[in-house]
């Protein structure tokens, strides 16, 4: 009676501690690629065009105020 | 700022040769630090080796003064656009109001406006005022969506008023904004017109893709946003202008223009 009381204690720590233990560790590293952009504005980008159909591609920016290195 | 021409040289890659463009809606060349120090001829220079191709004058654009903007904007290789900055004495913008860019056989007419309290800070304000938004874009839009397959609007005036204008204009295609320096996280669409804005200081790089049909018309769209994080190298050219006018602006000699573009 005893072991099966300990057995049941035991079982019940691992479940708790694993609870315990999950997303407590480190943020997973991101994967990036040189060459893939990240996208942020992620909604509209599941459009699609036309098969064919000729794109215009405009790059822009805003505000940036003279600024040589905002993560600097 | 290299970190940004290396994503822009991604893109010109990743699109062979169909057409692009590059655009600014505003406050771009002066505000921060060596940018300020030097004139804006770093961000300029900068700015002609990216490949941009106009500019929508924003108030930290003019807070040396809209002759010294007039100046900078000579020098430059894009065109610098305001329809409703003008002088006092003339009527006539000191900036061209539009601009008609062909690429690739599409005819992209581009017309810029300027922010209401854009002359706040500028040291010759009293020659000059911002006429209202409104008229402006009544006087000029028939004239730009003549000349073109279509018509962007390039903004310093805000969101709130994109959208009223876009409303207003059926002409309008797109409007590429600025002022709230507020990165949207999907465009807004007003009669089907797209507005986009990005946050400010250079964090972001849009990227908005206009599908057209045979008469060039735009008939879809997307928009994604590029944050400019580590994974872009910097672009060695840029770097190395950013460099040598850093190196110039510590100068205990000079720090003039001149000397930095040795």
């Amino acid at each position: 009676m005893l072991a099966s009381v300990r057995a049941f204690l035991a079982v019940w720590t691992l479940i708790v501690a694993a609870g315990m233990f999950r997303g407590c560790g480190p943020l997973p590293t991101p994967t990036t690629s040189p060459t893939v952009a990240p996208a942020i504005g992620a909604a509209p980008t599941a459009v699609a065009f036309p098969e064919g159909a000729p794109v215009l591609t405009i790059a822009h920016t805003n505000d940036v105020r003279g600024e040589v290195d905002p993560c600097g | 700022m290299a970190r940004r021409a290396n994503a822009l040289q991604s893109i010109r890659q990743g699109i062979d040769d169909a057409p692009l463009l590059v655009l600014d809606a505003g406050n771009a060349l002066l505000g921060y630090g060596t940018s300020y120090e030097q004139g804006g001829a770093l961000t300029r220079e900068a700015m002609d080796l990216m490949g941009y191709d106009a500019m929508a004058v924003g108030g930290v654009d003019l807070e040396l003064g809209v002759a010294h903007l007039r100046s900078v904007a000579d020098e430059a290789g894009f065109a610098v656009l305001s329809a409703n900055l003008v002088s006092r004495d003339t009527g006539l913008p000191p900036f061209s109001p539009y601009v008609i860019i062909q690429r690739a056989g599409v005819r992209v007419g581009i017309l810029g406006l300027t922010e209401d309290t854009a002359l706040d800070q500028a040291p010759d304000a009293e020659r000059y005022e911002v006429l209202a938004y409104d008229a402006t874009l009544a006087a000029y839009i028939d004239d730009v969506a003549s000349q073109s397959d279509l018509v962007v609007l390039l903004s310093h005036v805000g969101l709130q008023d994109d959208k009223l204008l876009a409303e207003t204009y059926d002409a309008i295609d797109v409007v590429i904004g600025g002022r709230n320096a507020r990165r949207l996280l999907a465009p807004e669409s007003v009669n089907g017109t797209p507005i986009v804005q990005l946050g400010a200081r250079g964090e972001d790089l849009g990227r908005l893709e206009i599908a057209l049909d045979g008469d060039n018309r735009p008939i879809a769209s997307r928009w994604q946003v590029i944050a400019l994080g580590p994974e872009f190298a910097d672009d060695p050219e840029v770097a190395s202008l950013v460099h040598r006018y850093r190196v110039a602006a510590q100068s205990p000699t000079s720090s003039t223009e001149a000397e930095a573009a040795d």
